[in-house]
């Protein structure tokens, strides 16, 4: 007689190997054997998971196809078997180890997919934040804008990507005309971020990089336009009060009270 | 502990569903949720959930207590779910009599325990556990097997009575997941109904499976089948009232399908309380 520990574990390694083998611990029905009632386990395991994974990234999905995006997704379940309570999170690391593929054909540009969707997912659901309004902007007097401090909310993100990935992303999600992967000259940096219910994107230049990055460092403002200044900007105090004006356009800021 | 209310019929709140209900306030009496799904810090998963409990009962029925298995409770999964239903104000909190990984290992399956003494004695003490750190009465489901033990000493439903009586907690019913069963051992889903005794039993579920002719799979992607319909007529004819839902996860259909078979449901109910 097996004890309880010792059931679960086997059962828990034939549901997770390759093939199921001596479940003797199972009593066979009329129409199944041991072994083929616990493969329905097994291929359960294996569907369950591979769905989970392409619900998450299914523009990597569409742009791999069916062929590669299984492999990938088989390798993974192997390497990564979940251990989150929840399936949401199952995916988290399959853009790294997408990177770690070095015979994978296209990596880089299915790594940095998975990035791009994983990212949008995780603003999905992401942390709520109360948005900084043109109201209470004007509200501030003039003698406390140097040591104002703006945040970003809580759902922003910002990568670098070497390929057209938001455009075949919006390609594949929006069922439009199919275009084609492309490697950039330069890479480019994207921002990401949920100001409501709905999650924007957008790419921005190296100067406002910078910017994201100071602000991002909850500076108070007078520092801010330093960091712009030494940066090189001529005038950074205009330039720092226009890249607020942007963002609070944008949604990017949050409420003064957060 | 106080008793927990009838609800009457209620549906799975499905996000395909969410602005639907919004916007028509369809006369579903409950809604249950999945409770994982609304474990996460914000966005729209909650802002609808928000907005819809305003005008409906909501239960929360989770996939990841794992009571069954021999990994410590996950303590930090369960702040999140009392969290939740304190601030949702959930009528009642379920999930299912079952284990779904070991060794910090997920398998995100329903997995079966054997029916034993050694698994009666261990459950049995972590539903007080978790009773206690919730600080009420939870509702376990029966689930669909596709498995049966050599070293299980019970049926099934002396297993669930013996747990219910030792650990206090109730019976989430699903009677589709008993005919699966029922049909996948051979044995009669009757003997299990009439076998479970009255009191457990606070809600009952209702689904569709996959006959794949040697074996059945409980894959709530299909309207429920006459089989289980008749099963669901003897069950109230037994239990009387209990609130009952319908759960669809997957090939969702437009919302005004879903009503329209609870509202089947509700009419097979009300003429068995009737004749009863």
């Amino acid at each position: 007689m097996m004890d309880l520990q010792a059931l679960q574990n086997k059962f828990l390694q034939d549901i997770m190997a390759s093939k199921v083998s001596d479940a003797n611990y199972v009593t066979p029905s009329k129409t199944l054997n041991s072994d083929e009632r616990v493969d329905l386990y097994r291929e359960a395991y294996n569907i369950r998971l591979v769905d989970a994974l392409s619900e998450s990234y299914s523009a990597l999905h569409t742009i791999a196809g069916d062929e590669v995006f299984y492999s990938i997704c088989q390798r993974y379940i192997n390497q990564f078997p979940s251990r989150h309570f929840s399936i949401r999170f199952f995916g988290e690391n399959l853009a790294d180890f997408i990177k770690t593929e070095e015979s994978l054909e296209n990596a880089e540009l299915f790594s940095e997919l998975a990035l791009f969707e994983w990212s949008l997912g995780k603003a999905f659901d992401g942390e709520n934040a109360d948005l900084l309004s043109r109201e209470q902007l004007l509200g501030v007097d003039a003698s406390d804008w140097p040591n104002l401090e703006f945040s970003l909310l809580p759902t922003f993100n910002r990568m670098k990507l070497h390929w057209n990935v938001p455009q075949l992303w919006k390609a594949a999600s929006e069922e439009g005309q199919p275009i084609a992967p492309q490697r950039l000259v330069q890479p480019t940096e994207w921002i990401l971020w949920r100001p409501e219910l709905q999650t924007s994107f957008r790419s921005v230049d190296k100067d406002e990089s910078f910017a994201l990055e100071e602000i991002a460092k909850k500076l108070p403002f007078a520092e801010f336009c330093q960091a712009l200044s030494i940066q090189g900007n001529e005038e950074a105090d205009l330039q720092a009060a226009q890249y607020i004006g942007r963002w609070l356009e944008d949604q990017l800021l949050q409420s003064l009270l957060s | 502990m106080s008793k927990l209310p009838y609800l009457g019929f209620g549906l799975g709140l499905r996000p395909d569903h969410y602005q639907t209900i919004i916007d028509n306030k369809p006369p579903v009496d409950w809604f249950e949720i999945i409770t994982e799904n609304y474990l996460v810090p914000g966005g729209k998963p909650l802002h609808f959930l928000e907005e819809i409990r305003k005008d409906y009962p909501v239960v929360m029925h989770g996939v990841s207590l794992s009571i069954g298995s021999m990994d410590p409770i996950n303590m930090d999964y369960l702040a999140q779910v009392k969290q939740l239903a304190n601030s949702i104000e959930a009528k009642w909190i379920s999930d299912h009599l079952c284990w779904t990984g070991l060794n910090g290992l997920n398998a995100h399956d329903l997995l079966p325990l054997p029916y034993s003494e050694e698994a009666i004695s261990h459950v049995a003490e972590r539903i007080s556990k978790v009773q206690d750190f919730l600080g009420r009465q939870i509702l376990l489901e029966n689930v669909s097997s596709y498995v049966t033990f050599k070293d299980s000493s019970l049926t099934e439903w002396e297993f669930i009575n013996e747990v219910a009586k030792r650990s206090g907690c109730l019976l989430l019913l699903d009677v589709n997941n008993v005919y699966v069963s029922a049909f996948n051992h051979s044995f009669d889903p009757m003997l299990y109904i009439n076998s479970l005794p009255k009191e457990i039993v606070q809600q009952i579920h209702l689904a569709g499976h996959t006959n794949c002719d040697t074996h059945i799979i409980d894959t709530h992607d299909e309207p429920i089948v006459d089989e289980v319909w008749k099963l669901y007529e003897a069950t109230i004819s037994r239990f009387g009232q209990v609130s009952t839902m319908i759960e669809r996860d997957d090939n969702i259909p437009p919302f005004e399908e879903l009503f329209s078979e609870l509202q089947k449901a509700k009419q097979l109910a009300e003429k068995q309380v009737l004749v009863a």
